[in-house]
């Protein structure tokens, strides 16, 4: 694991908690609770610059130093790791029984406490659905030391709330998850990255064809700078030897394309662009408009923009790392001009990660429908307000 | 006036009266339960909503004067997951029921809660789409009340529950207020993912009054497989071998020789005579993904020993097969007068031995059980057969059926794959989960419904006070000491 954290967004955590199990987990967090202290959550430190700057922090939790175990049911298709394993070794164990959990690597190092907060989107939700659509079980300690379960180790269940989907993308503001159980699934006989060039006036009836083609592809990720007007479109495929080359040619007869195939992915798949990134949610189809329109804005700012769009899902990251380097003012005209654009097609627009000025100066998150259901919820579950306060929506 | 009284002249301003508004006992009766008929309470109240602003205002006024409410779809439910509350009011979403948007660009779907699971999909057969959660009473339940069960269905092996297929719902909240939970048409929310806790959370959170859907495309092709086994344990071993090689089919069903023999009974569908197991296999896909797939399929099948097996020619042939399947709970009718349809689940690897100990519970017992189950994800639906003539043979029934899910926390399943707990299985809550799991699940509940006016008596054995410190009861419970709520 990492060094302790040194400083958050600028602030120095008062003391530092290394639990090395649960117990001491449960612990830690009761004591600190009773003393009011402020407390921060982490685990590799791979999101720190994600998030609202937390209001002040008296003791950062550190999980990393948690035991690492994976316990591997391959014959049902289902693991429980405790949430210090990271990706990388979850992913090597899983693979020396042919199986594999089916989200991108998007930030080395992440623990699967890390990702189940912050729950980043990558290309494989496409063909299997986010990190919330695999977690069917997890357990958690409350700020109050109370340790917790819901779902289970079996994929199919419906016995009491879903809080794995409440923790999912808390940004660790209810409760320090320490295990979670995923689903599975086996790797492919064969995979095929199909890439081709396409103009963005052209991307309505690639988008069309793309969403409605029966070839059912693993991912399809748009990738490239706003600057020039043709972007980059690459295709997963992934499935039995015999038939990807049948649906290969299935998807350039439905496209009228003609793709270049690699067993590799392109170097930009498994990333997020930027050191600054946006994250922009769109209806499907709408994504002609969306590139048309943060075209414009990237023109009229004059500002270098990578896009990466997840076609299918309707989530486009932008790195814009120029954000950082205008006025405030400058960045929060753009953002703003983003955040209509996205409203426009139905989705919004948060800003991921960025240097710490930027998110002091402008909420990441924008405003946020049924904010007051939402503090209600962290009203139950952290009464104090101990966890992370103010990181969340709204300062939650 | 009585709290009745004021209930009644309040709705009254909002619904017509013995259409909008039922109170006549004999009207009321038919409200009293849902598919799980031996749990049976008349409601006070009846309303049967057709806009989201009639439902809010009737949870406004529940809301108001303390009344629960308790949310019905079409009464399908198998867990009394809307079994009213006597002294409350049943919001009858049925006529709640257009299909409001099939945006195919988009692949959304915006429904009212009262739509037929069904009918969406038939709806969006022009756009060459579907709604994929397909439990056996589609062609009945409603969307809605598959919102709040989180319903499957058999297709879900591969395709998901109904919560990964929901994007966005408008909801009455139970102290009235209406708001939007998700995304709409898109993904990922800012915030808390207040969506995927509603889901599933059996009307406990409040009434959805509109649901937005994903749409699939339709798949190229789809190839049904039915193959005569000698044995569940054989069977079994050709689903092992199935989802080892990495094969992920549509769906994988079993029937052991009492459901055949039930399903041939009633529907004729067909199936290999003289088999002591059916299994059936779908694969939908593209061509060559289905093609290529259902060769190992079968060659799987052969090695574990499969009898007469055979691959549907058509649809015809399909829907044959299907129907089989689909009629086994009715079809149980014509073997028994009374039983009892069981939803658990287990790691699909322990079935063997869990069969095994269900068929020594039935020997024991003298009590005969049918097995269905989606066998590719291990839930099993075991159809407990009785005669209530016969004195003391639904006592014993209950035992053999709640035994088997004892079984299913044993193993390390769980209590209900697709029911819902409802408040059928309260009882089985404290065996799967601890008193702080349970605690934690109702500060959502406590979150939304304060006052725990949505749908009591559900999913919780023991309600918890809004507001107290978690995890610390003494005594009775104050609910229960005020006669508010009932210890199961």
């Amino acid at each position: 694991m990492p060094s302790p954290i040194a400083t958050i967004d600028g602030a120095t955590p008062r003391a530092t908690a290394t639990p090395s199990s649960v117990d001491e987990l449960r612990t830690t967090l009761q004591e600190a609770s009773h003393s009011g202290k402020q407390l921060l959550l982490a685990g590799h430190h791979t999101k720190m610059d994600w998030g609202r700057p937390p209001e002040s922090v008296d003791v950062a939790i550190e999980l990393g130093a948690l035991p690492c175990e994976i316990e591997h049911w391959a014959d049902d298709l289902v693991v429980r790791a405790t949430a210090s394993v990271t990706l990388e070794e979850l992913q090597r164990e899983l693979s020396t029984r042919g199986q594999r959990l089916c989200v991108d690597t998007l930030i080395p190092s992440s623990t699967l406490g890390g990702l189940v907060a912050t729950a980043p989107s990558g290309p494989l939700r496409y063909g299997y659905g986010a990190i919330r659509d695999l977690l069917i079980g997890v357990g958690a300690v409350r700020v109050d030391g109370t340790l917790t379960r819901s779902g289970g180790r079996v994929v199919k269940n419906v016995a009491g709330y879903d809080l794995a989907k409440l923790y999912t993308g808390s940004y660790g503001t209810l409760a320090a998850v320490t295990e979670v159980f995923l689903r599975l699934h086996a790797l492919p006989e064969e995979s095929q990255y199909l890439t081709v060039a396409v103009p963005i006036d052209n991307l309505g009836p690639v988008v069309a064809a793309l969403t409605h083609s029966t070839v059912a592809p693993s991912a399809i990720e748009l990738h490239g700078p706003l600057g020039e007007r043709t972007l980059t479109l690459s295709v997963l495929i992934e499935g039995l030897a015999k038939g990807v080359p049948i649906r290969q040619a299935g998807l350039e007869r439905a496209l009228g394309l003609s793709f270049a195939t690699s067993t590799s992915a392109p170097d930009w798949w498994s990333s997020l662009p930027g050191s600054t990134t946006l994250k922009v949610t769109h209806e499907v189809a709408s994504l002609p408009q969306l590139v048309q329109g943060l075209y414009e804005i990237a023109d009229r700012h004059q500002i270098h923009t990578e896009l990466k769009d997840s076609i299918g899902i309707g989530v486009c990251h932008l790195g814009i790392d120029a954000l950082a380097t205008l006025t405030l003012e400058s960045a929060g005209q753009v953002l703003g001009e983003i955040r209509m654009l996205a409203t426009a097609l139905g989705g919004s627009a948060i800003i991921l990660r960025a240097p710490v000025a930027l998110r002091t100066a402008m909420d990441p998150f924008g405003s946020i429908p049924a904010l007051d259901l939402m503090r209600r919820v962290k009203a139950q579950f952290d009464p104090q307000q101990l966890l992370a306060r103010g990181r969340f929506v709204g300062g939650i | 006036m009585n709290n009745l009284a004021s209930l009644l002249e309040r709705l009254r301003l909002i619904f017509h009266e013995g259409t909008g508004l039922l109170t006549d006992p004999a009207m009321l009766r038919t409200f009293e339960c849902d598919g799980l008929a031996h749990h049976r309470v008349i409601p006070a109240v009846v309303v049967l909503p057709t806009t989201a602003e009639q439902v809010e205002q009737t949870i406004s006024i529940c809301h108001d004067l303390g009344v629960p409410f308790v949310a019905r779809g079409n009464g399908t439910g198998l867990s009394a997951g809307a079994l009213p509350v006597a002294e409350g009011v049943v919001i009858s979403l049925s006529r709640f029921r257009r299909i409001i948007e099939i945006d195919a660009p988009n692949m959304r779907a915006v429904v009212e809660p009262g739509v037929i699971n069904l009918d969406l999909t038939k709806a969006s057969v022009g756009d060459d789409l579907y709604y994929a959660p397909d439990p056996s009473s589609q062609q009945v339940c409603s969307i809605g009340g598959n919102v709040a069960e989180n319903s499957g269905g058999a297709h879900c092996l591969k395709y998901g529950f109904t919560t990964h297929h929901i994007t966005g719902l408008e909801v009455v909240t139970p102290d009235g207020e209406l708001i939007s939970l998700g995304a709409g048409k898109c993904v990922d929310a800012p915030g808390y993912d207040l969506l995927g806790a509603f889901i599933g959370s059996e009307g406990t959170l409040g009434v959805a009054t509109k649901i937005t859907t994903k749409l699939l495309k339709r798949p190229e092709l789809v190839k049904t497989l039915i193959a005569a086994f000698d044995s569940t344990t054989s069977a079994g071993a050709a689903v092992s071998a199935i989802i080892a090689s990495g094969i992920l089919p549509a769906a994988v069903e079993m029937m052991d020789a009492l459901a055949i023999e039930a399903a041939e009974n009633a529907v004729h569908c067909g199936y290999p005579e003289g088999a002591n197991t059916v299994l059936i296999v779908e694969l939908d896909g593209p061509e060559g993904e289905v093609l290529a797939g259902m060769e190992r399929v079968e060659a799987f099948c052969r090695e574990c020993g499969a009898g007469e097996l055979r691959i549907a020619a058509d649809d015809e042939e399909r829907a044959l097969i299907w129907k089989g399947r689909k009629s086994a709970f009715a079809a149980i009718g014509t073997l028994s007068p009374d039983f009892i349809v069981q939803d658990g689940v287990i790691p699909r690897t322990s079935l063997p031995q869990v069969l095994a100990e269900i068929a020594e519970l039935s020997r024991t017992s003298g009590i005969r059980v049918a097995n269905v189950f989606h066998a590719g994800d291990g839930n099993l639906h075991p159809l407990v057969l009785f005669d209530e003539r016969i004195a003391g043979d639904l006592e014993t029934a209950n035992a053999v059926s709640g035994a088997i899910i004892d079984l299913c926390i044993k193993y390390g399943g769980s209590i209900t794959g697709e029911h819902g707990v409802g408040a059928d299985k309260v009882s089985y809550m404290g065996k799967m989960f601890t008193e702080a799991d349970l605690d934690t699940m109702q500060m959502v509940r406590c979150a939304f419904d304060v006052d725990n006016l949505s749908n009591p008596g559900k999913i919780f054995p023991t309600p918890r006070l809004c507001g107290e410190v978690p995890g610390r009861h003494h005594g009775v419970h104050p609910l229960v000491l005020s006669g508010e709520a009932e210890l199961f």
